[in-house]
């Protein structure tokens, strides 16, 4: 695939710190899905002068992320909240195999709330629709 | 009228979901599409494509034109 869509996650986490202009041609770039020629007519530039923007505008976005790996740490919270959960549920099916066990599955099921409110940012889930 | 067929990214921060949408050329960023043609979803393990097959032939046989993105997720499902 000739666009790399990780970048477009990069301009989530570091767009704030380009210049506007920077930020829009990228976001036209992979969130529209725009074609250099496009964005090159509504500027009224070069498609050259995009393309070296652009490209000047991720090298900006990889190097955050060589410094910050603010992406790469968002992941791995991902996964960690998704293994939390794994365990916070086999308690809770522990629990409910005895007798006494009510107090403390409550008090799982709050830990599970909390951790699906966590996991919450990471679903797009409601956007499959139909 | 120029038609084209790209992406368009929904989803929260952190959570990328792309739209396949047909849309017309001169209005890439109002949000109106034509036409729905399916979704991508990266954030899966394995990312998640579902296009709708018929639809998107007989848009690109009316001559809609893909974005060079789409080619490749078109190629990846056997769309074309």
């Amino acid at each position: 695939m000739s666009k790399n869509l990780e970048i477009s996650v990069l301009l989530d986490l570091y767009g704030e710190l380009l210049t506007k202009k920077q930020y829009d041609m990228l976001d036209f770039y992979y969130n529209d899905d725009l074609s250099l020629a496009e964005i090159a007519e509504q500027y009224e530039i070069s498609r050259q002068g995009v393309h070296d923007s652009i490209k000047r505008g991720e090298e900006l976005l990889l190097n955050y992320e060589n410094v910050l790996h603010l992406c790469e740490k968002e992941k791995k919270y991902q996964d960690v909240l998704v293994e939390f959960k794994a365990q916070a549920l086999d308690v809770l099916n522990e629990c409910r195999k005895v007798s006494f066990g009510k107090n403390i599955a409550d008090k799982t099921i709050i830990l599970l709330e909390n951790l699906d409110s966590k996991l919450e940012e990471f679903d797009n889930s409601e956007l499959l629709g139909e | 009228m120029a038609v084209k067929i790209r992406l368009k990214r929904m989803g929260a921060k952190k959570a990328p979901f792309y739209r396949i949408v047909v849309a017309d050329s001169r209005y890439p960023r109002d949000g109106r599409f034509i036409e729905e043609l399916g979704y991508y979803d990266p954030t899966k393990e394995p990312s998640v494509l579902k296009i709708d097959d018929e639809k998107a032939k007989s848009w690109i046989g009316k001559g809609a034109q893909p974005t060079d993105t789409v080619k490749a997720l078109l190629k990846k499902n056997g769309t074309i």
